[in-house]
């Protein structure tokens, strides 16, 4: 059996977590004892795949070692700003689990929710200026910072076409962009960039990053279909009951049996209709083309990978795309 | 003039937010026109005037979207809170492209505490005085 994606690195996720905690047991404003302290704790704890920080700490291996402890402060601002936008993200899209568990605008309120957020991308950018120089690092960090407006964007594209059938293949690729590609290009080429890689790898990882990005986004669009409530942690087919029409539906328009079904879908309409048009998806080609899709921008990360030949980085790519392409 | 500073500053806004958002600012806020007399007076480039104007709406109006969320209608809420989160990821875009990144270092503590202040349930009603004392102190350091 393969083994897990941080091992195959030679990461430690249990490292990755520390640093997690380290950016809000460090912070002298914050109780332990406070709501806020164990919201963020728990969304920590909760876990996950921590790609965007492993690809961040990869991006670093393409710099020098004396600047590694740089990669490390932007693996944790973006893992911030990740768990941040899924906090928001969650009660966008009114999603009660998340993970298995009660997300936390359901275990706690709305506003708590939002402003833990706020609090976690705040307090991230602070602690990554901590004990570094402002004219350096701080930028550094703001500069990702201000990707959000790209993510916010790619979420405006989504509320505006729930329920769209009008939407196309460029529309659904633009959105798939923001809302994710970019941010793990940029893990890739801002790890690069803290560790003093040159500009031209910076911007190759950042167009490897972009394309695997687009790749995991669409297989996770396609779990969707495919995965079963529990194996998700939330209800299936959660995309296609709010309206959030993603590839497998976009290639399912082009059948005119299957867009007679999904025609009938409204944010109104019945279960047994959304379960109609699940099962008639799953029964047909269109799980199968996305996934082509999803392998043809992994073999375009794949091909990036040839401008790093003969550096010790270059493995830990192949690693990556290995990794997407499963 | 002043008037026009604010003014200014708000059509730079409008322009430079992504058409898609459908936020549209306004002037109608007696504390921004005070901080906009404020940072009028001092003695450096219109252009800098106008960042450092726009990155002060911008959390100002970020922390209002997110200080008045109405859960009770969805579209409402979900749109309240991605035009804050917009906003606010505005502030960073517009200073680093306009170069006046170091003025990020004073809102951020600001804006974190706005967070902290939020989750303990009071109000942030003095945040727009420190603002204008930290915008004040920022100037006062980096207007020569």
């Amino acid at each position: 059996m393969k083994k897990p994606l941080h091992e195959q690195l030679q990461l430690s996720l249990g490292e990755i977590n520390e640093l997690l905690l380290h950016i809000i047991q460090s912070d002298d404003e914050l109780q332990r004892s406070s709501l806020l302290y164990t919201s963020v704790e728990r969304l920590i704890m909760a876990g996950g795949k921590r790609l965007r920080p492993i690809m961040a700490l990869v991006g670093g291996r393409f710099g020098t070692s004396e600047r590694a402890h740089l990669a490390w402060k932007v693996a944790g601002l973006l893992e911030y700003m990740h768990m941040a936008s899924l906090v928001h993200d969650d009660i966008i899209d009114d999603s009660p689990l998340r993970r298995g568990e009660q997300s936390l605008h359901a275990a706690t309120d709305i506003s708590t929710a939002v402003h833990t957020g706020n609090y976690m991308l705040a307090r991230a950018l602070e602690w990554s200026n901590e004990d570094e120089l402002i004219d350096e690092d701080f930028y550094m960090g703001a500069e990702l910072a201000a990707l959000i407006t790209e993510l916010c964007v790619g979420e405006y594209d989504q509320l505006q076409h729930r329920f769209d059938f009008n939407i196309t293949l460029d529309q659904y690729l633009e959105k798939t962009k923001r809302k994710t590609a970019l941010l793990m290009g940029a893990c890739m080429s801002a790890g690069a960039r803290a560790t003093g890689a040159d500009e031209a790898a910076a911007n190759q990882l950042y167009e490897f990053g972009e394309a695997l990005g687009i790749a995991f986004q669409i297989q996770d669009d396609l779990l969707d279909f495919t995965s079963s409530s529990d194996q998700l942690g939330k209800p299936s087919g959660a995309d296609l009951r709010s309206g959030n029409f993603t590839l497998p539906v976009i290639y399912a328009l082009e059948d005119e049996d299957l867009k007679a079904l999904l025609l009938q879908l409204h944010s109104g309409a019945s279960d047994e209709q959304f379960n109609e048009v699940l099962e008639a998806i799953l029964q047909s080609n269109v799980i199968d083309r996305s996934r082509q899709l999803a392998e043809q921008y992994a073999i375009k990360a794949k091909s990036i990978i040839e401008h790093f030949e003969g550096h010790p980085g270059q493995h830990d790519l192949q690693v990556l795309v290995s990794y997407f392409l499963k | 003039m002043k008037k026009d500073l604010l003014q200014d500053t708000l059509d730079l806004l409008n322009e430079l937010i992504h058409k898609q958002t459908n936020i549209e600012l306004d002037a109608n806020d007696r504390s921004l026109q005070e901080l906009a007399d404020m940072i009028g007076s001092y003695c450096i480039a219109r252009s800098r005037k106008m960042t450092v104007l726009s990155c002060c709406m911008l959390i100002s109006v970020g922390i209002r979207k997110h200080n008045k969320l109405l859960t009770s209608d969805t579209d409402r809420l979900a749109r309240s809170i991605l035009d804050g989160d917009y906003l606010v990821g505005l502030i960073y875009r517009v200073a680093i492209s306009r170069k006046e990144q170091k003025l990020l270092a004073k809102l951020n503590p600001i804006y974190k505490k706005v967070q902290l202040q939020s989750l303990l349930g009071s109000d942030n009603e003095g945040i727009m005085i420190e603002l204008k004392q930290e915008i004040k102190q920022y100037l006062d350091q980096y207007s020569a």
